[in-house]
């Protein structure tokens, strides 16, 4: 089983560089070029699901896929971005001024750290490897499904495939629409590709 | 800086499952395919310098890169597979039952046991990060370089520049003539993406 890890495409706030969770922010322009280009790019695989976070900016991008494929979307809270809380809407330098002592533990422990009002990324990691393992019970072992959902959900699922410490997540680092692949074999989950972003324009590849 | 990983491309032993470590080996049709569509997809790129494993199934998929960049391969031994000792030319099954301490060994900790013979991965990394180190002396960071490689080689410094545990390489992948890219940034090393093979089937 091939489980396709899809983050969404750019929104006003990515561009800035404001933090944001569980905000509905939408697609802007380029994103939505994004998501329709990633549409383009997996027209010709056999998909057999498309799961993604309720957040508007992976539904977008969700339909963007399942609009080639005679398949509903399947919705699941359990996708979404960290809960940001408090620090919602905010740039890194106004959440450095304004809780200095909780970002420096951030700093020290970004796995650990539970955002004021929120969650952290050590919870996101459970919630979304529990809907992960869900799916993976609900097909058959040569199924494609797709999971549209986040830049730090990705990275969680990663962290948990990899064994690699939920601490160390910002190690990972997923781009807009970039497609990242979890083989399955006999329950056992492996990393075969991290942020295929083939299908982005020249100017937006690294 | 961006670091261009680059798996060799298929053998007769990768096609059958046999160990291969350092014998000189070389491509079969499929992997002399694969090399020439890896060289045209990178056929744009600017590179400030092709490197290569001094192995012939690594420096035969770099002369199908530099053929389009009218650059020399510059061979380099640190980037070699790891040495599997006696273990060469066998499958995992001969592995395990001729085998069978040191393989129970390496079923437990993959990175930290040494083949029989050989060397271990976490050996392994320590040499190849060190070639990696010498490389990037040579350029600065708006530099874009290939390495031609092995998929062990990668694995390993895929896991160094994560700070991932050594044992847990079997955890990822890398395809035959497949790009894993590593960027420097502000002295810092990151993971760009690992295994894209878009190439394979275009």
């Amino acid at each position: 089983m091939k489980l396709l890890l899809i983050r969404h495409g750019e929104t006003p706030y990515n561009a800035q560089g404001l933090i944001y969770g569980h905000a509905q922010i939408p697609l802007n322009e380029r994103g939505q070029a994004q998501a329709t280009r990633l549409g383009q790019r997996l027209k010709q695989q056999p998909i057999r699901a498309v799961y993604s976070s309720d957040l508007i900016r992976a539904m977008h991008t969700a339909h963007a896929i399942g609009q080639h494929h005679a398949i509903p979307i399947v919705t699941d809270a359990a996708l979404r971005e960290l809960d940001v809380g408090e620090w919602e809407h905010k740039s890194v330098p106004e959440v450095q001024q304004q809780y200095p002592t909780l970002y420096q533990q951030y700093c020290a422990t970004p796995g650990e750290l539970v955002y004021p009002g929120g969650e952290s990324h050590r919870v996101l990691q459970h919630r979304a490897m529990q809907a992960v393992n869900r799916y993976v019970t609900l097909h058959q072992k040569d199924d494609i499904i797709c999971i549209v959902c986040h830049g730090g959900t990705i990275a969680a699922i990663v962290c948990a495939v990899l064994g690699l410490d939920i601490n160390l997540h910002e190690r990972i680092h997923i781009d807009n629409c970039a497609i990242t692949t979890i083989e399955v074999t006999h329950d056992v989950m492996r990393l075969v590709c991290l942020n295929d972003n083939t299908h982005a324009t020249t100017e937006e590849h690294h | 800086m961006h670091i261009m990983l680059v798996r060799h491309g298929e053998t007769a032993y990768n096609a059958i499952g046999r160990y291969q470590g350092h014998m000189q080996i070389s491509l079969n049709d499929t992997g002399f395919a694969q090399a020439t569509r890896v060289g045209t997809r990178l056929q744009h790129h600017q590179f400030a310098a092709i490197y290569s494993s001094d192995l012939l199934r690594a420096v035969q998929t770099a002369h199908a890169i530099a053929t389009h960049h009218h650059q020399p391969v510059i061979e380099l031994a640190g980037f070699r597979e790891i040495d599997v000792g006696l273990w060469e030319h066998l499958t995992v099954a001969e592995i395990a039952a001729q085998f069978p301490t040191d393989f129970a060994a390496y079923r437990t900790q993959p990175g930290r046991t040494i083949y029989t013979g050989g060397e271990s991965y976490a050996q392994m990394q320590t040499r190849a990060m060190r070639a990696l180190a010498t490389v990037m002396q040579r350029h600065d960071e708006h530099d874009t370089i290939c390495i031609v490689c092995h998929g062990g080689t990668i694995r390993a410094i895929v896991c160094a520049v994560l700070d991932l545990d050594i044992d847990n390489y079997t955890q990822m992948w890398i395809d035959n003539c497949a790009l894993t890219t590593i960027i420097q940034q502000h002295g810092k090393l990151r993971l760009g993406n690992l295994n894209d093979n878009a190439h394979a089937t275009q």
